[in-house]
């Protein structure tokens, strides 16, 4: 007499188990007395699990739990999926070609400048007309610095460590007896 | 005669006419003043680049013609800021800055025309003093 395979045995504990396996398990299992052993092991498990079942509880409420999930769903939705490395490159191979072809399209259609073509004049570079070239601060403490120039035009000397006053009341009377 | 005194009057006028004007602007940068002073549009741009503030005021002023060489020019810009500007040869100038008897800095500068240099802050309150040297045709 061969024996009813171990997971059928497991399906019918769990009360899984339909059809003419179900009747063939119970049939077998009233004459073997190791698989009506293991049946009787198997339900006296499922019956401890049912008794001893923990009780799942939620920090959160589950409306607020589903928001979440919820968020986290979209969220992922709007990622854009990691593109593989190896598909890239090819990509960027394209974009390189496509500028390469573009340019040399343009040289193509425009051609070399011709002779007859008015030109315009050269701007010349706008030469600095503020710069600072020395620059010093007798008053102790105090430093000054010549910013870099963004415009040839503004030259800024930061002076740093300068007394601060609450009004111009006061800045008059403390530089009025600021030694330097 | 009369031709002399023409002569003689038109070449004054040439030179005054050629003379370059140095200014000095006191400039007060706010952020709770109300709009900045249409004086300052030529470099408010500038100045709100450079230092942050919303708002800048104009507090004062001092105009001169640029002298000639090693003579000093004294131009008083209020609030107790003077500007010593001394010309040490083709659009070299030596400038000092004081604020009552403190130097606040003393500068040699390569100033041209439309040229501005700006110095500071110092702090006052919330606000920031700035000075705004320039020269002009």
């Amino acid at each position: 007499m061969s024996h009813p395979k171990p997971e059928w045995l497991a399906a019918w504990a769990d009360g899984e188990l339909r059809g003419w396996r179900r009747w063939l398990v119970e049939r077998h299992a009233q004459n073997c007395p190791a698989c009506a052993a293991e049946c009787r092991h198997q339900r006296h498990v499922r019956e401890l699990l049912r008794q001893h079942q923990r009780p799942v509880t939620m920090r959160e409420s589950p409306e607020f739990f589903w928001a979440q999930v919820r968020a986290e769903i979209e969220r992922r939705e709007t990622v854009p999926a990691p593109v593989p490395a190896d598909s890239r490159y090819p990509l960027q191979l394209a974009t390189v070609l496509a500028a390469i072809i573009v340019v040399v399209g343009w040289i193509w259609v425009a051609g070399p400048p011709r002779q007859d073509r008015a030109q315009g004049p050269v701007p010349a570079a706008r030469p600095g007309l503020a710069v600072v070239e020395t620059v010093n601060t007798p008053i102790p403490n105090t430093a000054a610095t010549v910013l870099p120039a963004e415009e040839p035009h503004i030259a800024v000397v930061w002076i740093s460590g300068l007394p601060w006053t609450r009004d111009m009341d006061e800045m008059m009377t403390v530089y009025a007896d600021l030694e330097s | 005669m009369r031709a002399l005194i023409l002569i003689l009057l038109a070449g004054l006028l040439a030179v005054a006419a050629d003379a370059a004007t140095v200014q000095c602007r006191l400039i007060r940068a706010t952020n709770t003043s109300n709009g900045t002073d249409l004086q300052l549009r030529d470099i408010a741009t500038q100045l709100e680049k450079r230092f942050g503030y919303k708002y800048y005021r104009q507090l004062g002023a001092g105009k001169g013609t640029l002298p000639a060489k090693d003579k000093m020019l004294r131009l008083d810009v209020g609030e107790g800021f003077t500007t010593f500007i001394t010309p040490k040869g083709e659009g070299d100038l030596m400038v000092e800055l004081y604020s009552g008897r403190a130097a606040v800095a003393k500068l040699t500068v390569k100033l041209k025309p439309g040229g501005h240099v700006l110095a500071g802050p110092i702090g006052v309150g919330q606000d920031w003093l700035i000075l705004d040297l320039t020269l002009r045709e």
